[in-house]
């Protein structure tokens, strides 16, 4: 499906090569494969025999109509809007010469390693019932804010950075002797930016924008905590399976976001595949022309600004929530809420150190895998590796509630009974973040020449001698990066590994989310804070690190 | 140095056929039904324009590469199904494709560490080897703090350290300056003479070729057009393909009048010639062409020939000059000596052309 330039080699391989491609597809079937046809059995087959009913049902009950075109009239006013900002904030970024474009770079990262309801979190508190402004300050008593609009704005600002970095990428790659041809034959900025930039990073654009439209129709967390009576499919299933024990509904919901991501993605796919054809000149020529007129240069700043203060409110405003005592009521500093997260024999602390061992575990089992099918697609001439590819990409495109009812229906029952273990959670970590590790090891090993790989091979080296002894020494930098990468989601995830926590295992997202639906709002602020200190922490840590390997 | 023992295998190759896949759907033959015997310790190159499958016949002797049909034997045993790291063959790459992590003592050492010798062996033997390609200061240095000229002999090093049956080279010198190319293909030779390794050295530049190999194999989409010695090749090509490629050479019609044992009697611009080299397919009343280098292509004072040009150009090059000459109505490439009192002619003066007969070959005139 996923079409990349032809690859090299065509060598005769070990079996233990192909033993280990074989591990690659058991895993790929039994984990992604049999899980996702369970959910569609689950939906179509009602004891052993094939039946539309249950979708009949959905569709003819005008609640389900509603909540389906709920989640995608959210969808698409979420893809439109948060577009359009990360469009500004990207050309503001890498095309502005202004003050504090790094900050605001580095501002816009944050939300992309947070939870991801921290915005619907910060929201609430500000514009809610008991909010700050709008309680407190405004003195209303309202809660208009729950509903569509809270979510698209918690929606928007939490998730237009990943389309800020997919534009930016974009930008960054494009051949700025375009720009600066159209400048010298007398075009201005502006014209420049619509008759050139622009259409140069269309399929750029609408790639960022179904990006947005699967992430906000996947988003579980800020439906759940601001959707009030505007219910999506992703907040269905949640009380359909979480509420109602109806896997049956469940299941026949998911599906109808399931193929609707699946048919994005690939479409999202193909467009960015596309683009990079654009960038005719490859690499990143970061120093283009930079826009230097004072107007536009204020305007962008201005803009970039109001952006940056906006993310910047939301982490305070979590912050501020989690060191008073009663959010809305008495604003008294405390730190009685951390006491309650980290106190012994408390289930905060259980959930912290369990987050991080199974996270921890995930990452590295997950880095590892990564790499090993990263290696092989690249690198090992055996057919059905570019398939072995596009399903190991398909985590990314299925939404994580879905994955999530697909892995308690599909192991709760024999032959695989894993649902309550570690093992579970574990699992689902690896497969929903695997796909980021694989894109990031074969971004990373299609940067070595394969020449390389072959003087190793005819110096007497087997594929995984020359791994072990040249590949991976080589690439050691960007996977120590992705297994970070891959520990940061799995700790901030909460839409798939909420359906499989259990007693035995828990994770702060999942006791989050059980600390605000009881009302305590401090409580939950107090773990977004740790988490976030943590996630920063990390990726700071990771970043000096390469930092350091690249300077000798 | 009674370590350095390289004598490379016997290297067959049996009607060898490569066939990839093209985007489009098509299939494109690279190398198309290939034979070729290289003896132990042969030096052959392969020379041939841009495309010519050269590098892809390598990369399945390397086992890079699947043929699609034929047979690879290295010392009488059949490759085809061994993967590369079982075929104990070194290949060089034009891109020298060192380790970049690696020194270039642990570069040189990589085979043999693979191999797990002693510690003290793997050093001698890699200190030779550095030795012989005069790097032996450098051992502790990183590729990236070498000079492209010593990168390519870090790259010979690595390769020659494990005895290889067969030395591989795909274009090694094309990314060096000119003076350096001459330099480390004088190393080549010396190394490949005390070494004997079988080598197959790839390249598109025929002087290259022809100072190195013992045999050349001249190729053109996908196939071997002439097998031969250099001077097989330089002074009796087969066709026109090959005269051309490989040399200047000036091309003029004739006919044959007559064909003997041991000489062909042609017809050339009114004068009869008798001429003893000439490839196959060359028989009486056939349309020929008459190869001549530009170096036997003398230039007289026009009294002293019955040939007769117009100047339309001269080049002066120290050692001698060139001369572009219309002689009837085609444009050749002339010597003109240095030295003695001749005076450099001028554009447009009616010189004299004279050549020897037996430095004339003659090759069918088949239409292209
Ligand atoms: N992996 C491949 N897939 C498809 N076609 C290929 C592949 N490798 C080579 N070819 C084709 O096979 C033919 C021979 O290629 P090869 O690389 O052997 O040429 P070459 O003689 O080494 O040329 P050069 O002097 O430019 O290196 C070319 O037409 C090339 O396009
Ligand atoms: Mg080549």
């Amino acid at each position: 499906m996923i079409k990349r330039k032809p690859k090299q080699g065509g060598t005769r391989e070990e079996p233990t090569t192909y033993a280990v491609f074989g591990l690659a597809w058991v895993w790929l079937l039994v984990l992604i494969a049999y899980p996702l046809v369970q959910i569609l059995v689950a939906a179509f087959f009602v004891s052993g025999n094939f039946t539309l009913s249950e979708f009949y049902s959905l569709l003819e009950t005008a609640y389900y109509r509603r909540v389906i075109a709920n989640s995608f009239r959210l969808a698409a006013i979420v893809a439109t809007f948060g577009t359009i900002i990360a469009l500004i904030f990207a050309l503001a970024v890498t095309k502005v010469d202004m003050p504090g474009r790094k900050l605001f770079h580095i501002v816009a990262l944050v939300p992309t390693i947070s939870p991801p309801f921290a915005f619907g979190l910060a929201v609430i508190m500000l514009f809610g019932r008991q909010g700050l402004v709008t309680h407190e300050i405004l003195g209303l008593e309202t809660s208009a804010i729950y509903g569509l609009n809270g979510m698209a704005v918690a929606q928007i600002f939490g998730f237009f950075p990943f389309a800020y970095l997919l534009l930016r990428g974009v930008l960054l790659g494009l051949n700025p002797s375009l720009e600066e041809a159209a400048s010298t034959l007398g075009a201005n900025r502006l014209k420049t930016l619509f008759t050139v930039t622009l259409p140069l990073m269309t399929t750029g654009i609408a790639s960022a924008f179904l990006l947005l439209f699967i992430y906000s129709m996947a988003d579980l967390g800020n439906a759940l905590l601001i959707g009030g009576n505007y219910t999506v499919v992703s907040s269905q299933i949640y009380l359909a399976i979480i509420g109602q024990f109806d896997f049956a509904r469940g299941a026949a919901l998911s599906v109808t976001i399931l193929f609707p991501a699946v048919l994005l993605f690939i479409w999202q796919k193909r467009l960015e595949q596309r683009t990079t054809y654009a960038m005719v000149s490859g690499r990143p020529s970061g120093s283009s022309t930079s826009i230097r007129e004072r107007g536009i240069v204020w305007s962008a700043w201005a803009i970039c600004v109001l952006i940056t203060v906006i993310i910047g409110a939301v982490y305070l405003t979590i912050l501020a929530g989690a060191s008073t005592r009663l959010w809305g009521v008495n604003y008294t500093p405390t730190l009685d809420h951390f006491r309650s997260v980290f106190g012994a024999g408390n289930l905060g602390l259980r959930a912290l150190q369990d987050t991080f061992f199974l996270a921890s575990i995930a990452a590295v089992v997950g880095g590892v895998l990564s790499l090993a099918i990263g290696y092989m697609v690249q690198r090992v001439p055996v057919r059905g590796r570019g398939m072995v590819d596009f399903l190991s990409m398909i985590p990314m495109a299925v939404p994580g509630v879905v994955i999530g009812i697909a892995y308690a229906i599909a192991f709760n029952k024999p032959p695989l009974i894993i649902s309550g273990t570690a093992l579970i959670i574990i699992l689902l970590f690896i497969v929903r973040t695997m796909p980021f590790g694989l894109r990031m090891s074969v971004a990373a090993i299609g940067q070595i020449d394969v020449a390389i790989d072959e003087a190793s091979l005819t110096l007497g080296a087997n594929r995984f001698q020359t791994f072990a002894r040249v590949t991976l020494p080589l690439i050691r930098t960007s996977f120590v990066a992705s297994i970070i990468y891959m520990f940061t989601r799995n700790i901030t995830s909460l839409s798939a590994v909420i359906f499989v926590v259990s007693a035995n295992w828990t994770l702060v997202t999942a006791a989050m989310l059980s600390e605000i639906e009881t009302g305590r709002i401090s409580v939950a602020s107090a773990f977004a804070v740790v988490l976030v200190v943590i996630v920063v922490a990390i990726n700071i840590i990771l970043f000096r690190f390469i930092e350091r390997q690249k300077t000798p | 140095m009674e370590t350095l023992t390289t004598q490379g295998n016997a290297l067959r190759l049996v009607d060898l056929e490569k066939e990839f896949r093209a985007p489009d759907g098509g299939m494109v033959t690279a190398v198309n039904n290939i034979s070729l015997d290289v003896a132990p310790g042969e030096f052959v190159s392969l020379l041939g324009p841009s495309g010519c499958g050269k590098t892809t016949i390598l990369r399945m002797v390397a086992g890079l590469e699947q043929p699609s049909g034929g047979e690879i034997l290295i010392g009488e045993e059949r490759v085809n199904e061994l993967p590369p790291y079982k075929r104990n063959i070194g290949l060089v790459f034009q891109s020298y494709a060192l380790f970049p992590h690696k020194t270039v003592f642990d570069n040189v050492a990589y085979s043999q560490t693979l191999r797990r010798r002693p510690k003290a062996e793997i050093k001698s033997s890699v200190d030779e080897m550095l030795a012989l390609v005069g790097l032996d200061h450098h051992a502790d240095r990183f590729p990236t703090q070498l000079s492209g000229g010593q990168q390519q002999r870090v790259a010979l090093a690595r390769a020659l350290v494990s005895d290889p049956r067969v030395l591989l080279f795909d274009e090694p010198l094309s990314n060096l300056d000119a003076r350096l190319r001459v330099q480390v293909r004088a190393e080549i030779r010396r190394v490949h003479q005390r070494l004997r390794p079988t080598v197959i050295y790839v390249t598109h530049d025929q002087s290259e070729a022809m100072s190195m190999s013992d045999r050349i194999a001249v190729m053109s989409a996908g196939q071997v057009i002439q097998l031969g010695t250099p001077q097989d090749i330089y002074q009796r090509p087969d066709n026109k393909f090959v005269a051309d490629f490989v040399g200047s050479a000036n091309f003029f019609p004739a006919r044959v009048l007559e064909r003997k044992s041991k000489e062909l009697v042609v017809e050339f611009s009114g004068g009869t010639f008798k001429i003893g080299s000439w490839a196959p397919g060359c028989e009486q009343n056939d349309d020929v062409l008459l190869v001549i280098r530009q170096e036997h292509l003398e230039i007289l004072p026009e009294s002293d020939s019955s040939i007769h040009g117009i100047i339309r150009g001269t080049e002066f090059l120290g050692t001698h000059t060139e001369c572009m000459v219309e002689i009837g109505g085609q444009t050749a490439l002339a010597t003109l000596e240095s030295g003695g009192s001749r005076t450099m002619p001028a554009l447009g003066s009616k010189v004299g052309i004279r050549f020897r007969e037996n430095r004339v070959h003659v090759i069918a005139n088949t239409p292209e």
